[in-house]
Order: C-alpha cells, then sequence, then structure tokens
C-alpha cells in the first residue's frame, strides 16, 4: 500500500513536470491600453470641438494601425516585440464614460526586466502591407480590417483615418455649408516610427498596465499652428499627389503619443 | 402475452416521451439511420486573387456532403409555409443572388420594407449581415427568412418535421453530419448547410477582376471611358487639378469585395434630426443616435444586374445613384461629408463612372453547376 502511495507521488511529480521541461522561466503581464484625448480632453466622436483657428470641429471616426509595438529592454534586458500589429478604433467613444474607457490589449507570457521605454510604428510595416490577403489569419488585425483599411488603389492598407466636419464659416452649427475632411494615410513612405523614453521594470507574475493616449489635437495642431482645414489641399488624402500632407500627419503621431 | 404487448407499449412510450420532447408531449421515435455511411469529405476553397482569406468555424467545416445539403435547402420552397417561397426566389442565381424588386415578395405577396442583398461572396464579411448588421454569422442569418412573416412565414418547428419524414433529407443529413436519428435533423444543422452554400458562392472573374487582381495583360480589357471611370472610383487623381473624384472606393474598396463592409448614411434620406430616419437602420440595433440612417456599404459586384438600388430600392438606375452622389444628398450630422461630396463632375465624368460600374458584372458562374438549382 505504501510502495503504490510512492508510485502514485512520484506519477503524479512526473505529470506535473510533463510541460515544462526547463524551470520556468519568470513572466508579466502586460495590459496595453490606448486612450483617445483631444487636447488633453477625452476625445468624443460627434462633439463639437475647439480648433485653433477659432473655429469649431468634429470627429466621426478615428481609429489607426500600430505595429511592432515594442519594449525596449535596459541593459541585460532584450527587446521584447509585444504585438506585431493592433487596429486600435475608437468608433465607441461616443460619450465621455466610453471616451474615458481605454481599448485594451493583453500581453502574456512577457519577460520580467527592465525596460526603458516602448516603440511603435504607426502604420502596417512594409511587409504585412504588401502581403497576399488571401492567405492573412482570419483573426490578424490585418484581416479584421481589410475591407475597410485596404485601398486597392495603392495597393497599401490605410494607416490612420481620421474622419470629420470643420466650421468652415464659423457660425457654430454644422451643416451642408462647412467643410468635410476625410484624412486617410497609407503608403509605405508614411509608416511612423516613434519611441517613447520611460523606464519600468516587470517582475514574475506582476500584471502591468502600460497606458498610452493618443492626443489627436496634436495630429493636427504642431506648435500651436494648426492644419488649415479650409484649404482644399488639406482636406483629404486619397491620391498620390496628397502623400505631402500623408507624410505631415503621420509625422505628428511624435507629439501625438503619450507614454 | 397481452401483459407483455401492454408493456412494450408503456416502455415505448416512456422512451417516446423522454426523447426530444421537453413539454411531455409524445414525437414519434424517428429513424435510425445508422445503416447509412457516414464518411464526409472536406472542401478546400480556393481562394482568388483580390480576395482576403475566409473564416470558416470550428463547428462547420465544409464538406461536399454539406455544401450540397445547403444547396437543396436554398432551392427548396420545403422550407415555407406554404411551398411556395425558396431562398432562391429573392436570392436569383442570375442577379447576383440577388433579385430586381425593391420589396421582394415573400409568402402570399406579402412584402417588407428592405431590398434583396446580393450573396456573391458573402462568406468573407466580417461585419455582420443583412443591411443593418443584425446578425453576426451565416449559421444566425440563415435561421430568420424561415419565421420572417414577409418572406416564407414558416416555424422551424414544421420545418424540422418536413425534414425529417423526407427520404431524400433524411439521408443528406446523416451524410453531412453524422447524425444517428431522423430525428436529429434541427433547424441548427440546417442553417449550417446553408451557411456552407453560401461560403462557396466566390465570384471574381468580372473584367475589372481580371484587370486588377489577375493582372490580365490584355490592353483593350477596359476601354479608355471605363478606365476613366476607374480613376474616379478610386480618386486616382495622379495630380492632375480639378480632375474628379468619386470617393466611392471609401465605402466600397475591399479589394475584389468591393464593400468596404462600413455602415455609413451615405445622404439618400432627408431627416429633420438624426431621430427621424423612417428606417434607422444600424442605429436600430446598437440604441446609438449616431447609428441612425447608417447602412452597410453593399458590395457593388454586379451591381448591374440588381437594380434597383439602396435598402429601399430608391434609385432605378445606375445614372441615378450616381446624381445622387454627385449632387450630395441629404445633410445629417452622421454623413462623412466629404466623401459624399463628389467633386468636378462632368457629364462625361459620370458616363466614365457609370461604365466602370459595368466592368465590375460577373457571370462567368451562371454556368457553375455547384452553384445551380438542383431541382431544374
Ligand atoms: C422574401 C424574400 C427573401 C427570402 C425568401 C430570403 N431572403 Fe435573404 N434577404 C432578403 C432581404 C430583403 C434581405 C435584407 C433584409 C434586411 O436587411 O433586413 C436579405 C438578406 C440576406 C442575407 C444578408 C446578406 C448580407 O450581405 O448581409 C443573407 C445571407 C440572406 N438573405 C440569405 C438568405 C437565405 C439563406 C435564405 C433562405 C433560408 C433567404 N435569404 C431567404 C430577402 C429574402
Ligand atoms: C460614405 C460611404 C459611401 C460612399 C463614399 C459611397 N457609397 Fe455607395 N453606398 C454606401 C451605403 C451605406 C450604401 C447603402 C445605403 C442604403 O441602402 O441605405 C451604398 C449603396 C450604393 C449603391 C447601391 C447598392 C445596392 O445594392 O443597392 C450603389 C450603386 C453605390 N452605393 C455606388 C456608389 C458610387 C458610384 C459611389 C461614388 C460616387 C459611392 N457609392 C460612394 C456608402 C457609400
Amino acid at each position: 500500500m505504501r510502495k503504490f502511495a510512492f508510485l502514485l507521488f512520484l506519477a503524479v511529480f512526473a505529470f506535473s513536470c510533463k510541460d515544462d521541461e526547463s524551470p520556468k522561466t519568470p513572466t508579466a503581464t502586460v495590459n496595453l491600453h490606448f486612450s483617445a484625448t483631444y487636447d488633453g480632453a477625452p476625445f468624443v466622436l460627434f462633439q463639437t470641438l475647439d480648433y485653433p483657428s477659432g473655429n469649431a470641429i468634429r470627429f466621426q471616426n478615428f481609429n489607426f494601425f500600430a505595429s511592432k509595438i515594442t519594449l525596449l529592454g535596459e541593459g541585460s534586458t532584450t527587446d521584447h516585440l509585444l504585438s506585431a500589429v493592433e487596429f486600435f478604433d475608437f468608433k465607441d467613444n461616443l460619450d465621455l464614460a466610453a471616451a474615458q474607457t481605454p481599448l485594451v490589449r493583453n500581453y502574456e507570457n512577457v519577460p520580467v526586466g527592465t525596460y526603458k521605454g516602448i516603440k511603435i510604428d504607426f502604420g502596417v510595416s512594409e511587409e504585412s502591407n504588401n502581403a497576399a490577403s488571401g492567405n492573412l489569419p482570419t483573426d490578424s488585425p490585418l484581416r479584421q480590417a481589410f475591407a475597410s483599411h485596404y485601398w486597392s488603389d495603392w495597393d497599401s492598407y490605410i494607416f490612420m483615418k481620421s474622419e470629420g466636419i470643420y466650421d468652415k464659416n464659423g457660425d457654430g452649427t454644422f451643416d451642408q455649408n462647412d467643410q468635410g475632411f476625410e484624412h486617410h494615410p497609407g503608403m509605405d513612405a508614411v509608416l511612423t516610427s516613434v519611441t517613447k523614453l520611460k523606464s519600468f521594470n516587470l517582475e514574475d507574475g506582476q500584471t502591468f498596465d502600460l497606458d498610452l493616449v493618443a492626443d489627436v489635437f496634436n495630429i493636427y495642431v504642431e506648435n500651436g499652428v494648426e492644419l488649415d482645414l479650409s484649404d482644399p489641399d488639406n482636406q483629404d488624402t486619397q491620391s498620390l499627389s496628397d502623400l505631402p500632407l500623408a507624410e505631415r500627419l503621420m509625422g505628428h503621431w511624435e507629439q501625438a503619443l503619450q507614454f | 402475452m397481452k401483459k407483455l404487448v401492454i408493456l412494450a407499449i408503456i416502455a415505448t412510450l416512456g422512451v417516446m416521451s423522454c426523447k426530444d420532447d421537453d413539454n411531455g408531449t409524445p414525437t414519434p421515435s424517428g429513424e435510425d439511420l445508422t445503416g447509412i455511411p457516414y464518411d464526409p469529405t472536406p472542401h478546400e476553397l480556393t481562394i482568388p486573387p483580390g480576395l482576403p482569406s475566409m473564416e470558416i468555424p470550428a463547428d462547420n467545416p465544409l464538406t461536399v456532403q454539406g455544401i450540397e445539403l445547403g444547396r437543396r435547402l436554398f432551392y427548396d420552397p420545403i422550407l415555407s409555409k406554404d411551398s411556395t417561397i425558396s431562398c432562391s426566389s429573392c436570392h436569383l442565381l442570375t442577379r447576383s443572388f440577388n433579385d430586381n424588386t425593391a420589396f421582394p415578395p415573400g409568402v402570399g405577396g406579402l412584402v417588407g420594407n428592405r431590398s434583396s442583398m446580393s450573396l456573391l461572396n458573402v462568406g468573407f464579411q466580417t461585419k455582420g449581415f443583412f443591411w443593418d448588421g443584425r446578425s453576426q454569422t451565416l449559421e444566425d442569418q440563415a435561421l430568420h427568412p424561415i419565421e420572417n412573416p414577409v418572406e416564407m412565414a414558416e416555424i422551424w418547428d414544421n420545418v424540422e418535421l418536413k425534414l425529417r419524414r423526407h427520404a431524400d433529407y433524411k439521408q443528406r443529413f446523416r451524410e453531412a453530419f453524422g447524425i444517428e436519428n431522423s430525428n436529429e435533423i434541427t433547424k441548427e444543422l440546417a442553417a449550417k448547410a446553408l451557411a456552407q452554400f453560401e461560403r462557396t458562392l466566390i465570384s471574381a472573374n468580372s473584367r475589372y477582376d481580371k484587370k486588377k487582381f489577375q493582372q490580365d495583360p490584355d490592353p483593350f480589357l477596359l476601354t479608355d471611358l471605363e478606365v476613366d471611370g476607374q480613376k474616379i472610383f478610386y480618386d486616382d487623381l495622379l495630380g492632375e487639378p480639378g480632375a474628379a473624384t468619386g470617393h466611392c472606393a471609401h465605402c466600397h474598396d475591399g479589394g475584389a469585395l468591393y464593400s468596404s463592409e462600413v455602415y455609413r448614411n451615405n445622404a439618400i434620406t432627408q431627416v429633420a434630426s438624426l431621430s427621424d430616419f423612417p428606417d434607422k437602420g444600424l442605429g436600430a440595433i446598437t440604441g446609438n443616435l449616431t447609428d441612425n440612417g447608417m447602412f452597410k456599404s453593399p458590395t457593388l459586384r454586379n451591381i448591374a444586374l440588381t437594380a434597383p438600388y439602396m435598402h429601399n430600392g430608391m434609385f432605378q438606375t445606375l445614372e441615378e445613384v450616381v446624381d445622387h452622389y454627385v449632387s450630395g444628398g441629404h445633410y445629417a450630422d452622421n454623413v462623412v461629408l466629404l466623401s459624399i461630396s463628389p467633386q468636378n463632375f462632368t457629364e462625361y465624368d459620370k458616363q466614365a463612372l457609370v461604365a466602370f460600374l459595368h466592368t465590375l458584372t460577373d457571370t462567368s458562374y451562371y454556368d457553375n453547376p455547384a452553384f445551380a438549382n438542383p431541382f431544374e
């Protein structure tokens, strides 16, 4: 009987080791929180907002791809790729409560250590941008947003969609006499890599909240100077001739991303 | 002997009443089907260039037997109350699996308030089915027409009974899904079969598909007029100042899907405020005021075959549709204004855009026996 108990013990022991050949590497869980703001305040779609020109503005859609989201290792900690690509869509930011609720992505098994910051490519990286759509894994954000964001004419994804209405005549209301805008930058040339430095430690078993903010105001305003939305050249980015505007808007991710 | 018979009767009754039935009414015990071989053949889809990958639910893999069963159900009026209406009554093969009425008649000629929709490439959709996106999967969608009073006006309990009694269907459900008894034929399995068939309805052979996605080298595939229309559709100004921009692809792209699967208000309805849409579309499903009047941007594949247009069939011709977009339509707070104000249009540009829409026509699948009515 004792022998049997011992055998049982051994068996249980053997079992518990089964899935676990090497000693368990210490890991943490990272919860990435992405929220959107407009000049520091929660970003609410369809809300009338102040634009530096003095006229009002309203957004109807705001979303973007973030690729190669990487934690930058410090010292002996190596860089860790959290995600190859994510799609963040603030379509539900329809009231204050929703706008204060960030979009969340969870990443498990992140190696512990000291990290000095984060690096994100805004847009879709070149290799994914040119991949055949028929082979995309069906759970990939590139597949999920294929219909809405793949722009056939450029053979490229649209990296960011920012759409709305600008109160062109300054009467404080919005109607057909005002100016729509639709900024849809895409193409490899406007992929924008942003690095934000801020040290943090990940400890074994810890759940770490990585809070990121996209400030939409900062996409449109640089050093107090806003994109002039009454200028027809600034109202959309559809064709190749709009590349400079696309570059300018995507370039503003450097100041729009806060960590 | 008598005792035995009585016992046997009681026993069978007991077994019967337990079978498929919670409320105690006895149902027939069904037919044992285990004598019929169950050996389903997996069916691999070939995805043509220009189309994305297709998600197949893990619990409903495509099989030759499942697809064939789905095809039969699709064309069979047995699913309707008076055996007059099948799915194909409103989703006609030669009409892009759509039809040519504003409001297709169901049983007894009753009509609803929505136009039919194309089923070509429907399996690639991931953002909800129906004009308002209220159904999330094809398996769920297929349950609805049966009990819709203005479509098939039947109840599923009856359909299940009809199918369970039907010699051919009993065998086909066994072959497709491995059921052991005819009583295991359910609406869920019927919907699975319909969804399997729908996932095979792939089309990617229009002239524009060939030019853009199959890199067909034929220089005469599209006329100059059509190529100009293509540029307008995709805002491909190529730096020409003052050239017409249609902005169409913002809602009708998605590669060879010609649907961006977005829900938008394309400014076809004049309303005093967002609460006033006669058909609230997406807003009725989400409850968000700003979703009122939003509908799915449908595929423009085979659009030349499926007049009249829009969820309510309000436009008779593609020319009328283009005139609508060029006019800017009716403002509402949720109209993406820049998309719905095509710029710099001349009469030539309108013709070119309509001509381009005609290059999205693919009738090559007409001859595909796998899509055809098996009862004809
Ligand atoms: C009486 C006409 C009628 C019949 C019969 C009918 N449909 Fe439809 N179908 C419609 C209409 C109308 C719509 C759009 C309804 C809406 O948006 O509310 C539709 C929408 C659909 C859609 C959504 C397509 C998309 O792109 O979102 C699918 C799928 C579909 N039907 C499949 C079927 C199947 C399968 C059957 C048979 C079981 C069937 N239909 C029977 C008229 C019909
Ligand atoms: C902002 C998005 C958007 C843009 C831009 C847009 N559409 Fe649409 N389109 C829609 C929506 C949404 C519907 C369905 C609307 C409804 O039925 O309520 C639609 C419907 C249609 C239909 C009818 C489809 C059917 O099955 O009945 C045609 C044809 C069409 N659009 C062509 C075009 C053309 C051509 C252009 C460019 C001039 C264009 N669209 C631009 C969103 C858009």
